[in-house]
């Protein structure tokens, strides 16, 4: 899977932008919370995170710890701005390296 | 230590229950003792430049710095409730963890396990184990292993938890 991340700035909400795109379209799932790969959390206390912090059944939550221990990263969801930043936060509780991203 | 099958825990709440002997119980209590090791610089939000969402970056120091602050004090009511590790049998101690301290307690020893790789320069392990280390390096690896081993088995018993020993 191939991601393009650019800095996650918030969007401009100032009126001449609301003028020429609508706000929904810049904050409506626009960021992607990745999850990157360290040799020190556990294979199982990764799926258990995922598990927990996103509702994912054991086979999917299973699937992206691997993709993150296989190929570095792994992008877990699409999200606006701030529920993107709430992943982040939740799993970084947990001790994950997680990050956001402006697609 | 090892998972029982989990039990019916004060006012109908289901808990955990886990076995262990005094060797363990140490280990336990001296891991736990190192909580927190990980700061709030650690977390960064974005991989890229942080100078464009300097706001969000603080935001989540501060989350992460109160989370820590909370579990602190969550730890500490619990260690120093009495009867927490009651003498089940000769060097067996038992005590119960509802799911909700399950998730914490997991919170604060990864962040043991974290905190003591960052603090030995965030090496691959492997290669760590094969280093011969000594003082302060020696305690931060075997305290790596031990919150590695404790978490294991808190989710081992969050996996499946009808599969524990049964209670004597």
């Amino acid at each position: 899977m191939s991601v393009t991340v650019t800095p996650i700035a918030p969007p401009k909400t100032d009126k001449k932008d609301k003028e020429k795109t609508d706000p929904r379209d810049l904050r409506d799932r626009g960021y992607v919370v990745i999850c990157w790969n360290d040799p020190v959390n556990l294979m199982d206390y990764v799926t258990h995170v995922f598990q927990t912090v996103f509702g994912w059944p054991k086979a999917r939550a299973e699937r992206h710890m691997l993709q993150v221990h296989q190929s570095g990263k792994s992008l877990l969801v699409r999200e606006t701005f701030e529920k993107a930043e709430h992943y982040v936060h939740q799993l970084q509780g947990y001790g994950l390296h997680a990050t956001m991203e402006r697609e | 230590m090892k998972f029982m099958r989990p039990q019916k825990g004060g006012h109908g709440v289901a808990a955990f229950a886990f076995q262990m002997n005094r060797q363990e119980m140490d280990w336990l209590l001296a891991t736990l003792k190192l909580y927190p090791l990980l700061d709030s610089t650690y977390h960064h939000i974005t991989d890229g430049p942080a100078a464009e969402i300097q706001a969000e970056q603080q935001l989540l120091e501060e989350a992460m710095a109160q989370q820590r602050a909370d579990h602190r004090r969550k730890l500490d009511k619990f260690l120093a409730t009495p009867g927490r590790f009651r003498l089940d049998a000769p060097d067996q101690y038992r005590f119960n963890l509802t799911a909700e301290q399950m998730e914490w307690l997991l919170q604060i020893l990864n962040d043991v396990r974290v905190g003591c790789w960052v603090k030995l320069g965030r090496p691959e392990l492997e290669t760590a184990r094969r280093r011969e280390l000594t003082g302060l390096d020696a305690r931060h690896m075997a305290a790596l292993e031990a919150s590695g081993f404790f978490q294991m088995i808190l989710l081992q018993a969050a996996k499946s938890p009808g599969e524990g020993v049964s209670p004597p």
